[in-house]
């Protein structure tokens, strides 16, 4: 079977009509075979996963064969926009989803800038991409025209480069006229930690979205034309102005985000001593990365489509460039600086004295650009020993060009750095560079290298895998810092913020901040109101930030907010709990949700939806092997302490994380091995697939520690469940194999004929011993 | 014709910067947009710029400054005039 089979089946369950208001098509495109198909969800997708990400997932789930490796073209790459994006403020964004070719784990990075609303004002929610397309191709979406065109021309071209070329060749202004998503060389290379890029930064960064695009050949999806009509004004209006002033008045947004953008977080980790540094063998780092010493060079905020905030710092190095924008704006945010606020106070009055990356007075393209975020300073600052503001401003421009995202890129460095600095490789494994910390001229050559799969650029741009791939020994494995075989998001070091902890083991898409993180942890006002912040997250969370109590609450909260946000097209900055208690949460969501598509949404349902997302997810990534083991952390978190900071001495230990993730996956509605228990499994795979049948087992099984297993591959017989039940227990190959286990179906036992009994959802069966007698 | 900021307003203030035109002023309760300084982005952009950043919609035609679009072309050129004297 592939997925041309799978996608038989699963048409004969979608719609030829919008089955809501507002709703838009499915997309399929079949790049092999030049085929296009436009179908709609049935309505029960949105009314259990939204759409969005939760859709993608509903998508993926029906169209994957688990046997396929992650850049194989039959496993579909698809993009989905939220139901809100483009009809509420900051309601901006969308998911590219797939199985990640960089991890063990599903593929799932959201982003915004222009391309979801315009995808979305052009009638589609959602594109589902699967084959190989016979040569390189840009596929041309213009409402109910689509194009596959040929990319020939462009291929070989990064970011600036080809959306210029777009411009110039179809007349039309990027964010006006057109959007697009495209991938880079790095994309083209198959480098595994290449995004997906929306704009001049915009990335769909996380998980290898760029390679799994160009193991497609697939170089740009291009959205051409101004929207006709925009998404409706009312009946949202009034609401969207609720909305919209909730952003706006929220402190951290007003003073921090609009003013300098996500680097102002770079201050409060710094005095917590919780900045990864040197692959996170050190955990401070300098005061010449704070976030002032890059006003001189900040000339202006840009943001993405409807959104109030315009969080992305600019920057410009080039001799006639401005700066000063959101100069002094941190000055005395104490809420910054929680954990020594004299620092609120310290400015460093940097100069602008930028001239030229070597100091010759010679400039080019990447002294000017979009960025940085917190992640890229934090990753290739402190973590690969870089202190000088205008470097990693140049760094942070070349990877936007390139494509690359920073978090694995950065991390990846970080990690070679750290087998240099062991002895583990030397010169002769990197071909002669010199991988000492802080070496700016080699790292900014590695990144050139890396896209190009050149030299040891060819060993970064395995990311991860690079043992797998027999790049380094086994014992590097000891310093990756990863969780599912992806690094780490952010550059936190989160072995005092145990939330923070939970969250990075548990998150569906590997080691990522993102998913759940439980940032109001770090916030010494709310931890001195227990009561309010036992309302936050509807359960007794501890106010000791380094505690073990309770945590599983507030990222079980955090999990629904964030999975609810993405697949509504949220920005995550702007949704409650991520940088505040007072912005927009899922409750406002639901009035904007039902005043949009004319169905009801209530508060109170939207954390079940939340859940649902997650435990989609969740049954994913075991269908691709993952179990409770591989919801941990870095060895180095268990094992070393740190060595500075108020926290002074604080590790992860096992036994209690332990215990704290079982709480989270009870909490959660998860067995054991990190899958939805029995009955919420089989109510989620009739959603899914349609189809669930459970089956009891004659004792717990590897991989079912419930004694009981779900099946919700449709399955016509016992021969065929059978073997669905082995394809979903592979560890529990040999008891599956007892031929003594007979088969009952519904209480009656099949004493002959089994093969060919037929099953049908919701049927029970149970594997049953014989028991000699006599 | 001109534009102007309804009452959806939230103040953001993101409209201020991509005006080309410096017409949009800040105010307590809505911003305010200057009929005299608005060519709704002719001479400059092919969209409004504010329409096209404004999160709430509340950027709308004018309907007390009416003009065409060659109107709208020779204001650029006053304004574009007055700059550079």
């Amino acid at each position: 079977m592939g997925i041309r089979d799978k996608l038989e089946g699963l048409v004969a369950r979608l719609h030829d009509a919008p089955q809501y208001n507002s709703q838009g098509a499915v997309l399929f495109v079949d790049l092999e075979k030049r085929q296009t198909l436009k179908k709609y969800l049935p309505l029960d997708v949105m009314r259990n996963f939204l759409g969005g990400r939760g859709a993608n997932m509903w998508l993926l789930y029906n169209l994957l064969e688990d046997e396929r490796p992650a850049l194989d073209p039959e496993i579909p790459l698809i993009f989905g926009a939220g139901i809100l994006t483009s009809s509420m403020p900051s309601a901006t964004r969308g998911n590219f989803s797939s199985i990640s070719p960089e991890s063990d784990a599903i593929l799932d990075a959201n982003g915004g800038d222009y391309f979801p609303s315009f995808l979305r004002t052009h009638g589609y929610d959602h594109i589902v991409m699967f084959g190989r397309a016979p040569s390189w191709t840009l596929l041309k979406i213009a409402y109910e025209n689509v194009e596959f065109v040929d990319a020939a021309p462009y291929v070989g071209m990064d970011n600036l480069e080809l959306a210029a070329a777009i411009e110039r060749d179809y007349d039309c202004i990027e964010r006006e006229t057109m959007a697009m998503a495209r991938i880079t060389t790095s994309g083209e290379n198959q480098v595994l930690s290449a995004g997906i890029m929306g704009g001049i930064k915009a990335i769909w960064a996380r998980g290898g979205g760029g390679a799994k695009m160009g193991s497609l050949k697939l170089k740009a999806i291009m959205v051409h034309g101004a929207p006709r009509e925009l998404q409706p004004v009312e009946p949202m209006a009034k609401y969207n102005k609720v909305i919209g002033k909730k952003i706006i008045t929220t402190s951290v947004i007003k003073n921090a985000l609009k003013m300098v953008g996500t680097p102002f977080l770079y201050k409060p980790s710094r005095v917590l001593c919780a900045l990864g540094t040197k692959n996170h063998q050190e955990t401070s780092w300098k005061e010449s990365l704070d976030a002032d010493n890059f006003d001189p060079y900040r000339p202006g905020m840009d943001g993405c489509y409807l959104c109030p905030v315009h969080c992305r710092n600019q920057n410009d190095m080039l001799p006639d460039g401005q700066g000063g924008w959101g100069a002094a704006a941190l000055k005395g945010l104490t809420g910054n600086a929680s954990y020594d606020k004299a620092q609120a106070s310290v400015e460093h009055a940097a100069a602008r004295d930028y001239k030229g990356i070597k100091g010759d007075g010679k400039f080019d393209k990447y002294d000017k650009g979009d960025g940085p975020e917190y992640v890229t300073l934090g990753k290739f600052g402190p973590l690969i020993g870089i202190a000088e503001p205008e470097q990693v401003l140049r760094l942070n421009n070349i990877l936007n060009d390139l494509g690359l995202d920073s978090s694995s890129t950065g991390s990846s460095i970080a990690w070679a750095m750290e087998l240099w600095q062991r002895g583990i490789i030397t010169a002769k494994d990197t071909g002669g560079l010199d991988l000492s910390w802080g070496n700016y001229e080699v790292i900014e050559k590695l990144l050139f290298m890396t896209a190009k799969r050149e030299g040891f650029g060819d060993t970064i741009a395995d990311s991860a895998r690079a043992v797998e791939r027999g790049k380094y020994p086994k014992e590097a494995l000891d310093y990756r810092l990863t969780v599912k075989g992806l690094f780490q998001s952010d550059p936190h070091d989160a072995r005092i913020l145990k939330a923070f902890a939970l969250g990075l083991s548990v998150a569906t898409r590997g080691m990522d901040h993102l998913r759940n993180r439980v940032t109001l942890e770090i916030n010494a006002r709310i931890n001195d109101d227990p009561a309010f912040k036992t309302a936050l997250y509807n359960g007794v969370v501890s106010a000791a930030p380094n505690s073990y109590e309770g945590k599983e609450y507030a990222v079980r909260k955090c999990e629904n907010n964030y999975a609810v946000g993405d697949s509504v097209g949220m920005c995550r900055f702007n949704t409650k709990l991520f940088n505040s208690p007072t912005l927009p949460d899922p409750g406002d969501f639901a009035v904007q949700l039902t005043s949009l598509t004319g169905q009801k949404f209530e508060e109170a349902g939207m954390d079940e939806i939340g859940r649902n997302i997650s435990g989609l997810e969740h049954m994913l990534n075991f269908r691709r092997g993952l179990r409770a083991r591989d919801d941990t952390l870095p060895r180095r978190w268990f094992e070393e302490p740190l060595t500075e900071g108020p926290f002074k001495g604080e590790k992860i230990d096992r036994e209690q994380f332990e215990a704290m993730k079982q709480r989270f996956y009870g909490l959660t509605g998860l067995n054991a091995e990190g899958l939805p228990a029995v009955e919420w499994h089989e109510k989620l795979s009739r959603l899914i697939t349609g189809f669930a049948v459970r089956v009891e087992l004659p004792k717990p099984l590897p991989g079912a520690p419930e004694k009981q297993v779900v099946i919700d591959e449709p399955v016509a017989d016992i021969a065929a469940l059978r073997r669905a039940i082995r394809h979903k227990l592979p560890e529990a190959a040999e008891d599956l194999a007892d031929t003594s286990w007979n088969v009952a179906v519904n209480g009656e036992m099949v004493l002959s004929g089994e093969a060919s009994k037929r099953i049908a959802s919701g049927d029970r069966v149970a594997l049953v011993p014989i028991i000699a007698g006599g | 014709m001109a534009l102007i900021i309804n009452d959806l307003c939230i103040t953001c203030d993101v409209c201020l910067a991509p005006c080309p035109n410096k017409a949009i002023t800040a105010g307590d309760e809505i911003y305010t947009i200057d009929p005299d300084k608005c060519t709704e982005c002719v001479g400059h952009h092919a969209v409004s710029q504010c329409v096209k950043v404004c999160p709430v919609r509340a950027i709308v035609p004018d309907p007390a400054h009416k003009e065409s679009k060659d109107e709208l072309q020779a204001k650029y050129e006053r304004l574009k005039a007055l700059k550079a004297a």
